[in-house]
């Protein structure tokens, strides 16, 4: 799945010419949805997002989708890429389809869908923020997720409209109970999200979200330890330790949308080590 | 808390909708001049969330996804200034001047990791003395560490590392740098319309009081109206400003990045010599990039990565990281920078990385459009700042910045579809 550098000595890399498949259209569009075939001829060590830029640039300035870090980071270029949720800036074309063949993109399911093939990722955002361990989000966010919505769009039981919590944010509620450091939502309800209908009981186990996490974050894993924490009644304690520890402070739940300007919970600087200059 | 909110009543109207032709939309203002910025890289978006803090009425339009083009690929360095202490000490003062605004305004997209500049040979460490005096000069903080606590703090590095200096660099996430920026915007009234091309201009005779863009969400044409518009297009702002008949002498200079599949180090790891090609490693997120090259590039879709590149950067990079010529590489990419030239001869590295704005009604005879090149993420508020001042002296208003005071909406604030109406946002795709 990772791109590979062409190496000194090996053969030089071929291209590939192959019918691209596209999902185009939108909610908001006159036509509502539609597919569309691109035949292409490029390099086989380009990334699916760098052919959907050479699309763009070349063939359709009116695609739409997603980029920006290009390794792998940013977490914004996740798309269905044959049916399976790839992150597609570190998935090459090579790995994906053959000479003469066809390539399907679509947009990530379970999330609104925008234009073409972007999604947008806002409910995640809302539940991580919600449940994951407060500023931790962002100071290393949590056992490494990328916030891409991959996860969500694999999960056979549905997206936030089926109310279900979703498993990146069971994973960053997982992680808010393990650290000790509280979420958006504070400890009680936090508690009441994850053990009530729409929680971690709504999971089928069919690890279908760790299957496509690019990040490795293995969300179906961190449900079934929230489980096996519930169950014992260790994630009461866990909860109740950390609040009086006064974390709960921290992360204490806003009234309302956070205001513009940021709780100072959000503004935690982030430390991976290193002696912060 | 210090307050974001501006005193304007923000009122965008739609005027009339005109089928078959599109929307024909007016943005209109109640007090202060209404703004357009094209371009939500890390430039425009600093520049809608300093002219939205002045209270002018103002609208983002990006072509894609905000961050999706040199910025979202940049080297994520969060620079001290080291690297340019020795040539250029006024953009050395302007990064650690900034570097300690962002770590202020938005330290939740910042990794305060800092950074090391390493002698390898006897060719750096004679450079060691102009380098500190450089720092110095620029007020940039510095410690000279031994060879033996180099390898301490950085147990990967090239065991035959002579000696190293810390200095306070750090590490962002460009997509939710931007984002932070957005959001903020946003929060202030700021219409931020992403997948929103600019095909022309809205034009009175030579000058321009708009621009004519196509939605990629709606599948329509629109005109958008306004007093000025500000192109921050970065390497396209050459060809923007050549649809309205201005000229920028943006020179798009490419530089190759390769992220290696894990972190080699802490801290921003830099070799101490005058800057070049693949001298420096970042560590960002779970990967740790390896830049970067400089060459002049036409094509910027996608922005060419040739091989020969990749294969460079690694071998430079395990000059300072032996680990780097064994780590997989994750991904390779390029990115454009925007530079300013008179002189298109060069291969960009010895021009300025300093920035630059265009009133082109004062250069081109075009009035209404102003535009800005050049520069550096870590720089972008100061760009802002200053185009803000240029703003406020072309709309005869003296309204101080406030940027460098007021934090930043955390990222996941940020939202794609905050620019359209409610209904629709719920639809999945087929």
């Amino acid at each position: 799945m990772t791109k590979q550098a062409w190496k000194p000595g090996a053969p030089a890399l071929e291209t590939l010419s192959f019918t691209v498949r596209l999902r185009r259209g939108g909610p908001w569009r006159p036509l509502r949805h539609r597919w569309q075939n691109f035949a292409v001829t490029v390099p086989a060590d380009y990334t699916v997002v760098e052919l959907l830029e050479s699309i763009k640039g070349h063939q359709d300035p009116s695609l739409a989708f997603r980029h920006s870090c290009h390794h792998g980071s940013c977490g914004t270029c996740a798309m269905k890429v044959n049916g399976l949720e790839r992150l597609t800036c570190v998935t090459t074309v090579a790995d994906v389809v053959k000479e003469g063949g066809h390539l399907e993109v679509e947009p990530l399911g379970h999330l609104p869908w925008v234009s073409d093939l972007v999604a947008d990722a806002a409910p995640l955002f809302d539940n991580l923020e919600a449940l994951g361990p407060g500023h931790v989000r962002m100071n290393g966010i949590f056992a490494g997720c990328i916030e891409c919505g991959a996860c969500i769009s694999a999960c056979p039981i549905g997206g936030p409209r089926s109310g279900y919590v979703g498993p990146a944010p069971l994973a960053a509620a997982r992680d808010a109970l393990v650290t000790g450091q509280a979420p958006g939502l504070g400890w009680g309800l936090l508690l009441e999200r994850v053990d009530g209908n729409h929680g971690v009981w709504q999971c089928h186990t069919a690890f279908e979200c760790s299957r496509a996490c690019p990040a490795d974050v293995d969300p179906a894993g961190a449900i079934i330890q929230l489980r096996q924490l519930l169950a014992s009644g260790q994630a009461k304690s866990l909860a109740g330790l950390a609040m009086s520890r006064g974390s709960a402070a921290i992360g204490a739940p806003a009234a309302g949308p956070a205001p513009a300007g940021g709780a100072p919970h959000d503004h935690r600087p982030r430390r991976e080590g290193g002696e912060g200059w | 808390m210090p307050r974001v909110g501006v005193d304007t009543d923000i009122d965008v109207r739609l005027i009339q909708s005109t089928p078959g032709r599109g929307l024909v939309q007016v943005v209109g203002s109640s007090h202060l001049e209404s703004i357009i910025v094209m371009g939500a890289g890390s430039t425009g978006a600093a520049i809608a969330h300093d002219l939205a803090l002045r209270g002018y009425l103002v609208t983002l339009v990006e072509r894609g996804e905000i961050a999706s083009g040199t910025t979202g690929r940049n080297h994520a360095l969060l620079h001290s200034g080291g690297r340019y202490a020795v040539k250029d000490p006024e953009a050395a003062q302007e990064c650690m001047r900034e570097n300690q605004i962002l770590r202020r305004i938005c330290p939740g997209v910042i990794e305060q990791v800092g950074g090391l500049f390493v002698a390898i040979d006897e060719e750096d460490e004679a450079y060691l003395v102009s380098f500190l005096v450089g720092c110095a000069e620029s007020g940039i903080p510095t410690e000279v560490i031994g060879r033996e606590e180099a390898l301490r703090l950085e147990p990967e590095l090239n065991p035959a590392v002579r000696l190293a200096v810390k200095v306070p660099d750090g590490v962002f996430d460009p997509f939710r740098l931007v984002a932070s920026f957005v959001a903020t915007a946003q929060a202030n009234g700021v219409r931020v319309l992403p997948f929103c091309r600019v095909v022309g201009f809205v034009q009175d005779g030579r000058g321009v009081s708009g621009v004519r863009v196509v939605s990629d969400i709606r599948g329509s044409a629109m005109e958008l109206k306004a007093d000025l518009v500000i192109n921050a297009t970065g390497p396209w702002g050459g060809k923007v400003a050549e649809m309205a008949g201005a000229r920028v002498p943006v020179m798009p200079s490419a530089g190759v990045m390769v992220a290696l599949d894990r972190r080699l180090s802490r801290r921003v790891v830099n070799r101490l010599r005058k800057p070049g090609d693949g001298d420096i490693i970042v560590p960002q997120r779970a990967t740790s990039l390896i830049g970067t090259t400089s060459w002049t590039v036409d094509e910027l879709e996608p922005v060419p990565v040739p091989r020969d590149h990749i294969i460079r950067m690694v071998e430079e990079g395990a000059r300072l990281i032996p680990a780097a010529r064994h780590t997989p590489i994750k991904a390779s990419f390029s990115s454009a920078r925007p530079l300013i030239s008179g002189n298109l001869e060069s291969d960009g590295r010895e021009v300025s990385r300093g920035f630059q704005t265009f009133d082109h009604g004062a250069r081109d005879g075009i009035p209404g459009l102003v535009s800005v090149s050049g520069g550096k993420t870590t720089t972008s508020r100061a760009m802002a700042e200053h185009v803000g001042n240029l703003i406020g002296r072309l709309t005869g208003r003296d309204i101080p910045c406030r940027t460098a005071e007021v934090p930043l909406a955390p990222y996941y604030q940020y939202r794609l579809l905050g620019g359209l109406p409610e209904a629709r946002r719920e639809a999945v795709a087929p």
